[in-house]
């Protein structure tokens, strides 16, 4: 059922490549109707837990290649919401992609990409998971560069990353094979735990390989440069689906592998080193995810571009949630999941409202836009409503997950970990708020006075995440009760929650009440402004400047709208610590292996004498090291 | 009345002194001599297995047939045609060496093969 | 029953080699014609072999009554049949595309090379006599070279002098290290000198074994002894790129088993050990990992698309000596792998970028800007091809890769770590491939004017590609072919057998 569904869905991209450019919309509205079946197929799969699927491939040698689909709770629950909120994205594509010039091979790579979703969330073991995560690896490169130059530099870094953090899986896999003989994921995690009493630093070294594998895939640090790259200069819808889906599938291998693997340490093993009562690998961890989340901020404060500050915003939040998933208290994986879940949803609101922005302004600096709140109601609202839940803020759903996420690191006893995610959630504010008001509120700049709100088609999606975000920031136990059937399936003790009511070892809370608390203010202000005196409108240009009629400076409303820069006085206060560049880093390394290759290359169209010396003395060289060794 | 091992060292003397030329002329068409040299040493070593100290030729003759097989002194004839292979072989190559060898001067204008690196075809 | 037939494999490239002159006078397109049916007819009749020696094991042909270790005479085994049979399929698609060419003077001289081309390959690798063997050696070369310098620029005849100096030298090793064998043991049938090389001393064995390294690296692209490769795929014609790319390597491979597996190896534990002092299979495994990064990091930095191609065969043939070098039955199985891949998809990767480059007036990697639109069947294929080759999953450069990573995981030892690194330098493969992929999609307008579709490469694209989707998609037959040709590898007592007891096969 779950092949067929993909080999259905692989054969309507194939087919939907034949359609002419003019029906453009047909080939969306035609994904859009195999996602809903898709989103609807897994939905049915609920519950039925244990369910699996198994086709035999090639066997080469030893290895029996074979897909292995398997329902678990936590793959139900990954699948679900991100193939529902594929959907969501593709009905916003219809529309958007109408005039898209390269939309052809844009789709036809995304629909391959969703498949490639599902697989990976459902796969039943190690080799299945690597396969689809190539897979997908391989197929993203198109979506996020289809064919533009530009978005070629910004694709190699998440490229390269990623292939070489996937190659790394692969040899930590064929370590772990090598050892059980078999590529279930249960067996390995018990050989791999067994491995550590055996031999510990090969044990370290395999997990610090899926560790590569699965921090670059979510770029953590030192990976984290590339969200911002591709991200930004991808296809503006497919940014959504990159920062809202495809940047979590590194945590998910997390969950799925490491964080039982370290729970069955800290809880039988006498030999690994602990600290704070996990194991210490796991803590630094801990620690990666919460400087990840620090450096993200800081560097989000700094940007200009719109696309990357959401991309800097949504390594931020995979920081707290890989932070909250590595203290591996079940409050904190609970919290990690919720995160990852909501930030699904708002990171993707946010990344189509900037879309939208984008569809009828094509700008993306930030300090060229401004003022479109009322030109854009539906965007502002959904970008509104997806800052304030990226921000934490209640009553929305990320103010759930991060109260989740403070009370247990809280509770595990982490207080420099908090105070990091303090940190960085207070920059948020910070880079959040800029946003907001550089694009929609200030100044509109007069070329965009003729901009209109995106078409209906485009709202839908927008309507439908600004009510996932309401819906679970009232109750979070939709969400958290799902959760609460993962855990029981890691065997890890369950968290008290209620469709309404979220408790912790230090307090609760009752997400309807500070809903109405919330709603209730608002509707004081509202109150409070109409029953106000009657306003009028003031041009800013209406106005004195310095005393004088800003016309006669020669003053636009451009002027007005103070955008660039935003932060300097902020950014300057950092100024006297030392700065690493990690991108100049990776820059710095590839002229180097190009300078090497120059000169191979150099080598290799030389006269031919050359070549006779360098035979000569590699045969020279291997008499010398025959001679040695005998 | 040659002792083998001489031969032995003799052709890979021959070899050193044809890689020498390989690695130090300039000129192509002596670059093929060198390379003749390497081929004629290994040819060299090759007959020099088949060579029996004292032996005579391996001819059916009238006088061989009256020896006893066992204690003769024949050299081995296997050798022998193996290098006239070799050596038809090692001729062809030099041929299409000299060849090659022909339409490159007609390209440079020269046979010095440091004058063929081109920097330009990066 | 003997089955000097398979003589014809080699006999008849041959005389159609002869025949083509004569038949030439007449028509041009004579031997052309000629060409492709004479493949057909070694491919189906190797094919044909190969169902025989898969249900009746290792045939042995006698020429001319000599009953083996004396005289020359085939060996039939299930893996030389199946390479041969591939590489009879590359050389049958690279003739269509030289029969789609207009014909002008050197039609009949070029179809004769083909043909000597096919007659030394089908006797480098049914031969069972190394002297022989290094006949067919030499004319395989003669036959390369000529073919490299056949387009005559500059590029080409340096590439093939490179060619003729690394492998003429590599040839006075070869003789060199026969001659050492024929003084030592006094035969000079592989099979007799593999069964009885233990007799050797290790300095003697250690020298043969240097002296085969030198002979034969240069043939399979490794390394500090290919520096050939660029200025020959560079200059040469496009279906001798397929033809070297894709037969002249698996020829080498093939050469280079015969004469380090199954003549120093022998098998123990299911792995094959080697009879000499030195750690022979360090020193592969060390060679075949150090050419693999030299060869993606010169790949990386060059502009011309032959160039990469080139670079990128240097960097395969290295992981596939390298799985050779781990010598298990894995690895084994893995290497076969990896020799279809390289194989098929290397001929479509040159295949296809001859075709989208053409009409560009530079031919690099900017030529290839908007080739979806302008070409996109021949974009298609090379899609297609470069996915097989960067190891997309489920394809056969994927199979190939992983179980490659599989062996030389469980093999342990320094294998473990240089598998590691020849992964982290695959990652420059990926680099490469995509960005050319990447090209193709760019929908900016160039220069490059849009030609007419060539259906005869098309067909033959088409051709490699469909064998290489069977090959992919159908488990049980390429599981079958593939594990009995690595098993076939790792019998040596077999081999040895069946050909020293020939006559009681009759």
């Amino acid at each position: 059922m779950i092949l067929y569904s993909f080999l259905f869905a692989l054969l309507t991209a194939l087919l939907s490549l034949f359609i002419r450019r003019e029906y453009n919309y047909i080939r969306w509205i035609l994904y859009s109707a195999v996602l809903a079946s898709l989103t609807f197929l897994i939905y049915t799969m609920n519950g039925l837990w244990g369910y699996s699927e198994s086709f035999k491939l090639l066997s080469v040698g030893s290895v029996d290649f074979s897909l292995n689909f398997k329902v678990t709770p936590l793959s139900w629950l990954f699948s679900f919401f991100t193939t529902g909120l594929s959907l969501s994205i593709s009905l916003f594509s219809i529309v958007k992609n109408r005039h898209e010039e390269s939309e052809r091979s844009i789709g036809f790579f995304w629909l391959i990409l969703s498949v490639c979703n599902i697989a990976i969330f459902l796969s039943a073991d190690l080799l299945t998971l690597f396969i689809f995560w190539e897979a997908m690896t391989f197929v993203s490169f198109f979506v996020i560069s289809p064919g533009w130059t530009k978005s070629f530099k910004a694709v190699n870094y998440y490229f390269i990353l990623s292939i070489l953090g996937a190659f790394a899986m692969l040899v930590g896999i064929f370590f772990l094979y090598s050892k059980s003989a078999t590529f279930n994921i249960e067996s390995n995690i018990a050989q791999l735990f067994v491995l550590y009493e055996l031999n510990s630093p090969q044990a370290i070294f395999i997990t610090l390989m899926f560790v590569l594998g699965f921090f670059t895939k979510s770029a953590l640090m030192p990976f984290h440069i590339w969200p911002a790259e591709a991200h930004s200069e991808a296809p503006d819808d497919f940014s959504s689906y990159l920062s809202g889906i495809m940047i979590k599938y590194g945590l998910y291998g997390s969950i799925l592998f490491l964080v039982p693997l370290f729970v069955f340490i800290s809880k039988f093993s006498q030999t690994q080193p602990m600290s704070n009562h996990i194991p210490l690998f796991s803590h630094i961890l801990a620690w990666v995810g919460a400087i990840t989340s620090v450096v993200a901020t800081f560097l989000a404060v700094k940007s200009n571009d719109m696309k990357r500050l959401a991309a800097w915003s949504t390594v931020g939040n995979i920081g707290y949630a890989a932070t909250s998933i590595f203290i591996l208290s079940s409050m904190g994986v609970a919290g990690g999941i919720f995160h990852i879940i909501n930030h699904a949803i708002f990171k993707t609101a946010i990344f189509l409202s900037l879309a939208a922005v984008k569809y009828r302004t094509h700008e993306r600096e930030m300090h060229r836009l401004g003022g479109l709140a009322y030109k854009m109601p539906v965007t502002f609202l959904t970008f509104l409503l997806g800052i304030i839940a990226a921000a934490g803020i209640p009553p929305l759903n990320g103010y759930a997950s991060k109260w989740m996420i403070y009370q247990s690191l809280l509770s595990g006893r982490f207080p420099f970990l908090a105070t990091m995610i303090f940190l960085s959630s207070t920059g948020a504010f910070m880079y959040l708020f800029r946003a907001l008001h550089s694009v929609f509120l200030g100044q509109l700049p007069s070329k965009f006075d003729d901009v209109k709100e995106v078409p209906f088609l485009m709202q839908i999606p927008m309507y439908i995440l600004m009510l996932l975000m309401v819906i679970i920031g009232i109750f979070p136990g939709t969400v958290l009760l799902p959760v609460n059937s993962i855990l029981k399936s890691m065997n890890m003790e369950e968290i008290k929650v209620t469709y309404t009511t979220m408790y912790s070892m230090l307090s609760s809370v009752d997400a309807p009440i500070v809903f109405l608390v919330f709603a209730g203010s608002f509707a004081f202000a509202f109150i409070l402004y109409l029953i106000g005196k009657p306003r009028r409108h003031v041009e800013l240009l209406d106005n004195y400047t310095a005393g004088q009629d800003p016309k006669e400076f020669g003053l636009t409303r451009e002027m007005y709208h103070f955008a660039l820069k935003f932060y300097e006085p902020f950014e300057h206060m950092f100024d006297k610590y030392p700065r690493t560049n990690t991108k100049e880093f990776y820059d710095s390394f590839e002229r180097k292996i190009n300078e090497t290759g120059s000169f191979i290359k150099k080598f290799y169209s030389s006269s031919p004498r050359s070549a006779v010396y360098i035979f000569t003395l590699s045969i020279v060289l291997i008499i010398i090291y025959g001679w040695l060794v005998w | 009345m040659i002792d083998n091992r001489l031969i032995y060292v003799m052709s890979l003397l021959l070899f050193l002194v044809g890689l020498y030329g390989v690695l130090t002329r300039k000129n192509i068409l002596k670059m093929l001599v060198a390379v003749s040299i390497m081929e004629t040493a290994a040819n060299i070593f090759l007959i020099g297995l088949g060579y029996i100290s004292n032996s005579s030729a391996p001819i059916l003759s009238e006088s061989l047939k009256q020896v006893n097989l066992l204690g003769s002194n024949i050299s081995d004839p296997l050798p022998h045609s193996l290098v006239l292979t070799a050596i038809v072989i090692g001729v062809g190559t030099t041929a299409l060496g000299i060849a090659i060898a022909v339409r490159l001067y007609s390209h440079y204008r020269t046979l010095n093969i440091n004058k063929m690196g081109d920097k330009d075809e990066l | 029953m003997s089955y000097n037939s398979a003589i014809l494999l080699i006999a008849a490239p041959l005389l159609m080699a002869f025949l083509s002159f004569i038949l030439g006078i007449f028509n041009k397109r004579i031997p052309a014609i000629l060409l492709v049916l004479t493949l057909s007819f070694n491919f189906y009749f190797s094919t044909y072999l190969l169902t025989l020696v898969s249900s009746k094991g290792v045939l042995v042909s006698v020429i001319s009554g000599f009953e083996p270790p004396f005289g020359i005479n085939l060996v039939l085994t299930y893996f030389s049949l199946l390479l041969l049979s591939l590489i009879y399929l590359i050389i049958l698609s690279a003739s269509v595309v030289f029969v789609s060419k207009k014909t002008d003077e050197n039609t009949v001289k070029v179809a004769t090379l083909l043909f000597l081309f096919t007659a030394a390959a089908s006797g480098l690798l049914l031969t069972g006599d190394i002297f022989n063997m290094f006949v067919f050696f030499e004319i395989f070369a003669v036959a390369n070279i000529s073919l490299i310098s056949l387009k005559k620029n500059k590029t080409s005849l340096k590439g093939s002098f490179k060619y003729l100096l690394l492998s003429s030298i590599g040839s006075a090793f070869l003789l060199f290290g026969i001659g050492m064998i024929y003084g030592t043991l006094g035969t000079l049938n592989i099979a007799e000198i593999g069964l009885r090389f233990y007799e050797l001393s290790p300095l003697t064995g250690a020298f043969i074994f240097i002296m085969f390294l030198g002979a034969i690296l240069s043939e399979t692209e490794t390394f500090p002894f290919n520096f050939w490769i660029t200025d020959s795929y560079k200059g040469a014609r496009n279906f001798v790129n397929i033809l070297l790319g894709s037969a002249s390597s698996v020829a080498a491979l093939y050469i280079f088993f015969r004469l380090f597996f199954t003549i120093i190896g022998y098998p123990i534990n299911n792995r094959y050990e080697f009879l000499i002092s030195m750690d022979a299979r360090l020193i592969i495994a060390l060679i075949s990992a150090i050419s693999v990064i030299v060869s993606e990091i010169g790949a990386l930095s060059s502009k011309s698309v032959k160039r990469i191609l080139a670079f990128s065969s240097a960097s395969q043939m290295g992981m596939i000596l390298f799985a050779f070098s781990i010598s298990d039955f894995n690895s084994f199985s893995a290497a076969l792998t990896l020799i279809f891949n390289l194989s098929l998809s290397k001929a479509i990767l040159f295949l296809s970028s001859h075709e989208i480059m053409k009409g560009a007036k530079e031919k690099n990697i900017e030529s290839f800007t908007g080739g979806l639109g302008r070409n996109p069947v021949f974009s298609a294929l090379f899609i297609f091809g470069s996915l097989s080759m960067v190891g997309f999953p489920l394809t056969l450069g994927f199979y190939g890769k992983i179980s490659l990573v599989a062996s030389a995981v469980s093999a342990s030892g320094y294998f473990s770590i240089l598998v590691f690194v020849i992964l982290l330098a695959s990652a420059a493969e990926l680099f490469y491939y995509f960005r050319l992929m990447h090209k193709l999609f760019v929908s900016e307008q160039n220069h490059t004017e849009k030609t007419k579709m060539n259906w005869f490469y098309a067909a033959s694209g088409s051709l490699l590609l469909a064998v290489m989707i069977i090959l992919a998609l159908m488990p049980k037959f390429t599981e079958r072919i593939v594990s009995s040709a690595a098993g076939d590898m790792m019998d040596k007592t077999t081999y040895i057998e069946r050909v020293l007891k020939a006559e009681d096969l009759k």
